[in-house]
């Protein structure tokens, strides 16, 4: 399969075609500016902020979704129990804001549910709070496979597992990460490269070095980190290399977008794979780490 | 391949190796000169073994010497040799590989995941145990009729075995399980969405215990071959496990049956619990055995530094052969070990000369400043001047050629006598004004010029690697007296992989540097190799597997325990020397403070001496503590174990129970006056108590 078909478009100042509109549109309440600009933009019958207990935000916004549950499964079950959503629904997602073990246990949700097709958002920045040095989360609490994002064939055999980390710039979750899957010989490392913002590359790559000896070895791949299907077509290539692979681990510690494409991929092949995707948790995240917004991007998601 | 590498010290987890790499670069341990490591594991006994150990420690590498896969290595694969000789098949598995925190939420409640883990757990290990027994079959050239014999009487233990006719081999055996797990796999991962499991696909089908036991039993008494051969499940990363599953495997431990028994290998600080399902304890020594690699590898600092010089002497001895250049290895350890530049002072001290020329070094000027100071607080006994702050500055510099080092002897010793000066304490020598304080320091000083016995022997013998320290960090000077390998084995702290990777370093920064350091005749610089330890170091402190609040705390606790002892080393008046340990009373410590020690010991953060302090006037043991040598080079720390402190009650309690950690900067900001000029002389004494008001 060849995942760089899928559809993407990118506007300007937050200038989103919505074509007709959307049934649904959910969006991760962060208290930015490129967020708020979105929701607002968007045509859509209804539209629903999620406050993440995680950002510890209390939110004076209309429709908002608010659970106490720092659990994926937990918070979103209970977010989607009131809402009717058809195979037919039109969704639009703006990942922005996401948590991301949420965003993909929501994806998985939606195709639960039926849905074959949803467009998802992302916004670029102008800056980072602090540059290279933004804190994007607080002490990790546990390291663990994303809810109902597990294989549905466990290999006992684990001398050929292979781990595929999206590396982003916090080099402590990487470090987690590899701890927690430190009998893994087979690591990649996928950066993102175009980077979303300037020097951010070199960065990532500084990053990764630093957590060198936690890590072991170091083999890097490259997506540009707003692109989720060139990322599934990173982890896909990786894996054909691959082929004696005994169980595959892949862990989204990088943008949104590549986020989404570790969920494209797990989604199109969990049933004949053995695939996991594995994430180091953390209760805290920090809102308000960008400012301004540069570029939206709209990616089209179909779904198995 | 390692030995097609540059460095032959890149290799630092046994996770990295190969099964013939295993085999090659295995050294063993001898934790007596009669005692190694293979018979105190001694797979000849049915006592099962808790293998625990730091990271690093060797613990991976050891488990898997003793699994079926190197057993093949080591007979050439002949497997009847591995059974008549060996006597025991070890099958090595990664409880990780379980992914066993899926066993847990969902809306489902502890006792269901729990019976479902326990069925789902033998049939995984049962997986690896029947690909052994496939390949022993095909080895030994058994009939079918005894495979079927095989299959079927395992089959036997299921409930529904008269359902399962259809499977006639062992290759369907192993399917068979692979569908039952599978089904397992799949409602876990739907029950995320449904919040249930379906009871029918996953319906427990053997009594437990049956299959992790059966199994062997059936393969002993039908194949002769295996008389008298145990099965060793050898269970590595079982700190990953949730509290009741340890205690589920704890209960195989307990219930083990011939001929099966378990090595279970433990990162120290997953080794919470020995507690079975039945809450009883199992008891070390009689129902299984302990094996604590750290332990045993600290109690005997010279077997350490052999078992050392054998592994790095090994690597290398590996990296030249591929090169086809062969050396006798004695001969190749020395050429190895004299390529070390050799710490050398004198150097240190050109370099701090070199950076202040033409200024007043720092530790002169901050004197003049204190004196100063204490002048306006009337507390510089006959001093009146900024002149005579000229004076005294220049008695210091008499004589000493204005070496840096030799200006903190004399330093020293005046921020000593002029505290006692001020404080009466010295009127047997009727030191008590700046003029006669000097002249005996330059008397004294004078002697030592001479050779002749005097103060600053005393002085430059204990103190001069803390004035060396002193003058580094004040300076902005790489402090190198980490050089060669005896001090990188010290460092390591009996940790093989600490030693390794400061080697791997070592080797890495002296290339970049150029210095071709694996070629004859080539030296590794002093700047090669401080690079490699404090990068080292920094590994270290950063790679402690520790979640959540409690490793906030710890690392909390750790920066306030490192500031405070660098407070005693980087001070105007030292009051010991060199201090790397701290003891505590345990009485006196809060619960929460013992076990944030408790946590960064098993984390070696700390090391605790086993044969702890005594009071002096208790005769109570008193807990005693190092900080681990390989971090100390990350605050200029001293590493001999010299120096103690006892840490008080309430500043222990500052430092390690974050309920009073608002305190620490208070107790820290007194004990800095006490230590320094001219904050010392309104303080009591040294001994006087640190209290908050």
């Amino acid at each position: 399969m060849d995942y760089t078909i899928f559809y993407k478009s990118s506007f300007e100042n937050g200038d989103i075609d919505c074509g007709t509109g959307y049934d649904l549109f959910f969006s991760g309440y962060d208290d930015c500016e490129r967020t708020k600009s979105i929701f607002d933009k968007i045509k859509s019958t209804r539209k629903i902020w999620i406050n993440f207990p995680h950002y510890g935000l209390t939110v004076n916004e209309d429709n908002v979704f608010t659970h106490q549950s720092y659990k994926e499964d937990e918070f979103l079950i209970s977010l989607v129990s009131d809402i009717d959503i058809q195979p037919a629904t039109k969704i639009c997602v703006d990942i922005t804001g996401f948590i991301r073990p949420h965003l993909i246990f929501f994806i998985k949700l939606l195709h639960l549910k039926g849905i074959k097709k949803v467009d998802f958002l992302y916004s670029e920045p102008i800056h980072y709070s602090n540059a290279e040095d933004t804190t994007f989360s607080g002490f990790i609490s546990d390291v663990r496979l994303i809810e109902g994002c597990g294989s549905l064939i466990n290999n006992p055999n684990t001398d050929n597992d292979i781990m595929i980390i999206a590396a982003g710039y916090d080099d402590n979750l990487i470090a987690k990460i590899s701890q927690s899957k430190s009998k893994i010989k087979n690591k990649y490392y996928i950066l993102g490269f175009p980077s979303l913002q300037a020097d951010m590359y070199q960065e990532n790559i500084l990053k990764l070095y630093h957590a060198k000896e936690s890590i072991g070895e170091i083999v890097p791949r490259y997506a540009p980190a707003f692109d989720p299907f060139v990322t599934a077509q990173a982890i896909s290539d990786i894996i054909d290399e691959n082929p004696n692979y005994s169980n595959i681990y892949l862990s989204p510690l990088s943008t949104k977008p590549q986020t989404l494409g570790i969920a494209l991929y797990y989604l199109w092949n969990f049933v004949t794979k053995p695939i996991n995707i594995i994430f180091p948790y953390s209760n805290k995240y920090y809102p308000k780490t960008a400012h301004g917004i540069k570029k939206t991007w709209k990616y089209t998601l179909e779904l198995p | 391949m390692i030995n097609e590498l540059d460095n032959p010290f890149s290799v630092t987890k046994a996770t990295e190796f190969s099964d013939i790499e295993i085999k090659e670069y295995w050294v063993n341990f001898n934790p007596k000169e009669d005692v190694s490591i293979d018979t105190i594991l001694n797979p000849n006994e049915y006592m099962p073994k808790y293998i625990i150990g730091g990271k690093g420690c060797g613990k991976t590498h050891i488990l898997r010497y003793f699994s079926f896969p190197l057993q093949k290595i080591k007979y050439s694969n002949d497997i009847s040799l591995v059974l008549s000789n060996d006597k025991y098949i070890g099958l090595y598995s990664i409880l990780n590989g379980l992914n066993s925190s899926r066993f847990d939420g969902k809306g489902i409640d502890e006792s269901q995941w729990s019976s479902i883990f326990e069925y789902y757990f033998e049939l995984y290990i049962c997986d690896k145990l029947l690909h052994a027994i496939k390949e022993i079959f095909t080895a030994l050239q058994l009939n079918a009729v005894t495979k079927i014999q095989f299959v079927k009487s395992v089959l036997a233990i299921f409930r529904n075995y008269k359902a399962l006719d259809d499977i006639m081999s062992l290759d369907g055996l192993i399917e068979f399980l692979f569908d039952l797990r599978n089904k397992i796999d799949s409602e876990i991962l739907n029950a995320a969405f449904t919040r249930k499991l379906n009871y029918e696909e996953v319906k427990i089908l053997f009594s437990p215990s049956d299959l992790i036991f059966g199994i062997p039993n059936i393969i002993a008494s039908i194949v002769p071959s295996f008389s008298g051969v145990k099965f060793i499940y050898i269970l590595d990363e079982y700190e990953k496990l949730f509290e009741w599953q340890k205690k589920f495997i704890n209960t195989l431990v307990w219930d083990k049956k011939t001929p099966v028994t378990f090595w279970i290998g433990a990162r120290r600080y997953g080794y919470t619990t020995r507690e079975t399902k039945s809450g009883e304890s199992m008891k070390n020594g009689s129902e299984f055995q302990e094996v604590n690699l750290d332990e045993i590898i600290r109690s005997n600092d010279d077997i350490y530094r052999k078992f050392a010089h054998k592994l790095y002497t090994s690597r290398l001895d590996k990296y030249y052969l591929s090169k086809n250049i062969r050396t006798d290895l004695e001969i190749l350890s020395k050429r190895f070990c004299d390529k070390f530049e050799k710490n050398n002072d004198d150097k240190i001290i050109s370099e701090i000369i070199a950076k202040n020329k033409n200024k007043e070094f720092k530790h002169i000027k901050e004197l003049r400043k204190k004196l100063e100071t204490a002048i306006r607080e009337k507390q510089a006994l006959e001093l009146k001047s900024n002149e005579q702050v000229d004076e005294v500055i220049n008695q210091i510099k008499f004589n000493t050629d204005n070496n840096p080092l030799e200006l903190k002897y004399k330093t020293f010793l005046f921020y000593q006598l002029w505290y006692r000066a001020y404080r009466g304490s010295q009127s047997e020598k009727k030191l008590s004004n700046m003029i006669d304080i000097l002249n005996f320091i330059n008397e004294e000083y004078s002697k030592l010029k001479n050779g002749e016995k005097g103060s600053f022997d005393d002085i430059r013998e204990k103190r001069k690697k803390d004035f060396i320290a002193q003058l580094t960090k004040e300076n902005n000077v790489k402090n190198t007296e980490h050089s060669g390998v005896d001090r990188f084995v010290e460092l390591s702290q009996g940790n093989p992989r600490t030693f390794i990777l400061i080697l791997k370093k070592v080797i890495e920064y002296s290339k970049i540097r150029g210095e071709r350091p694996l070629e004859d005749g080539s030296t590794i610089s002093l700047d090669s190799q401080y690079m490699a330890v404090y990068d080292t170091a920094k590994w270290f402190y950063e790679d402690a597997e520790v979640f959540d609040i409690k490793g906030k705390h710890m690392y909390a606790s750790l920066k306030y325990l490192t500031e405070y002892l660098m407070l005693e080393r980087f001070c105007d008046k030292p009051v010991d020397t060199t201090i790397s340990c701290f003891y505590i009373k345990e009485e006196d410590q809060s619960e929460k403070a013992i076990n944030i020690i408790e946590l960064m010991k098993v984390h070696s953060v700390l090391i605790e001496d086993p044969n702890g302090r005594l009071g002096k006037n208790s005769g109570i043991k008193e807990r005693l503590f190092q900080l681990n040598k390989v971090l100390a080079p990350l605050w200029n720390l001293p590493i001999a174990e010299r120096g103690t402190i006892y840490l008080k009650k309430d500043i222990a309690e500052s430092i390690f129970n974050s309920e009073y950690s608002n305190d620490f900067e208070s107790f820290y900001n007194k004990r800095k006056g006490q230590l320094n000029a001219p904050d010392f002389i309104k303080s009591k004494g040294l001994n006087e108590e640190i209290t908050l008001f």
